[in-house]
């Protein structure tokens, strides 16, 4: 088969890539929902379906964003491509991504902070007016 | 199996316990001050320190693999040990800078807190 590095490297990257986002993902909204029942003032089931809703649009950014860095880029079909060449495209991708990862992690925990500090202003705001 | 190959696989389980071993020390020792900074508000303080760790290691473990990307050509075992003991202080440098960060915001945190009240 021509070119099999190329789909080995594949199937090493994408069940690599799915198993940690959904894996993040999951992390991120289990201890998110302290966040978010704190923003929405204790209505447990609107906070528990924005958290949901979240949930869905970290997975589609992420997944959606390892799927359209997947391709391997600049070998020919007929080059025979080396165990290194492959570990370090292989590196370069998953590497990568990670640090993605990592960068949407700490946006999302941004985001819950300000949108809890957010509240929290209001609430002072209005006692105070009461 | 070249020579690049097994420096690879001399550093990638290194790195990896190095990194897991300081992440969880911080992960330790980084919960007192924020419950000091968060009013002892321990559930969410829990929430917060698991999410800092995960970041912690998504960023670290992704920049080390990344290096490996990088890597200079390998052919013989005293350049493989060069490479590896400069790639490897290199990024505890770098942890060792982001630590002292850490250390002067959380300082600084608590010190405004203190003028606050």
């Amino acid at each position: 088969m021509e070119n099999s590095k190329i789909i080995i490297g594949y199937i090493i990257y994408l069940p690599i890539v799915i198993c940690l986002t959904i894996y993040i993902s999951k992390m991120l909204f289990k201890n998110g929902r302290l966040f978010m029942i704190d923003i929405f003032k204790g209505k447990e089931d609107i906070a528990l379906a924005t958290n949901k809703l979240f949930e869905i649009g970290f997975y589609l950014i992420n997944i959606g964003f390892a799927l359209y860095i997947m391709k391997i880029y600049g070998y020919s079909s007929n080059y025979q491509m080396s165990n290194q060449t492959l570990m370090e495209i292989l590196s370069k991708k998953i590497g990568g991504f990670t640090i993605y990862l990592g960068i949407m992690l700490f946006l999302n925990l941004f985001l819950f902070f300000r949108g809890r500090k957010k509240s929290r202003r209001f609430t002072t705001k209005t006692t105070k007016v009461l | 199996m070249n020579y690049n190959l097994i420096t690879y696989c001399i550093y990638l389980p290194i790195i990896i316990f190095i990194m897991v071993k300081i992440g969880w020390l911080f992960y330790k020792n980084g919960e007192v001050f924020l419950l000091n900074l968060f009013q002892n508000n321990s559930e969410l303080v829990k929430s917060i320190n698991n999410l800092l760790l995960i970041g912690y290691y998504l960023t670290n473990i992704g920049y080390a693999i990344i290096t490996i990307a990088y890597w200079e050509y390998v052919d013989s075992a005293i350049e493989m040990l060069n490479s590896l003991s400069h790639t490897i202080g290199k990024i505890i440098l770098l942890l060792a800078l982001m630590h002292y960060n850490n250390i002067f915001w959380l300082k600084h945190l608590n010190k405004s807190k203190l003028l606050n009240q």
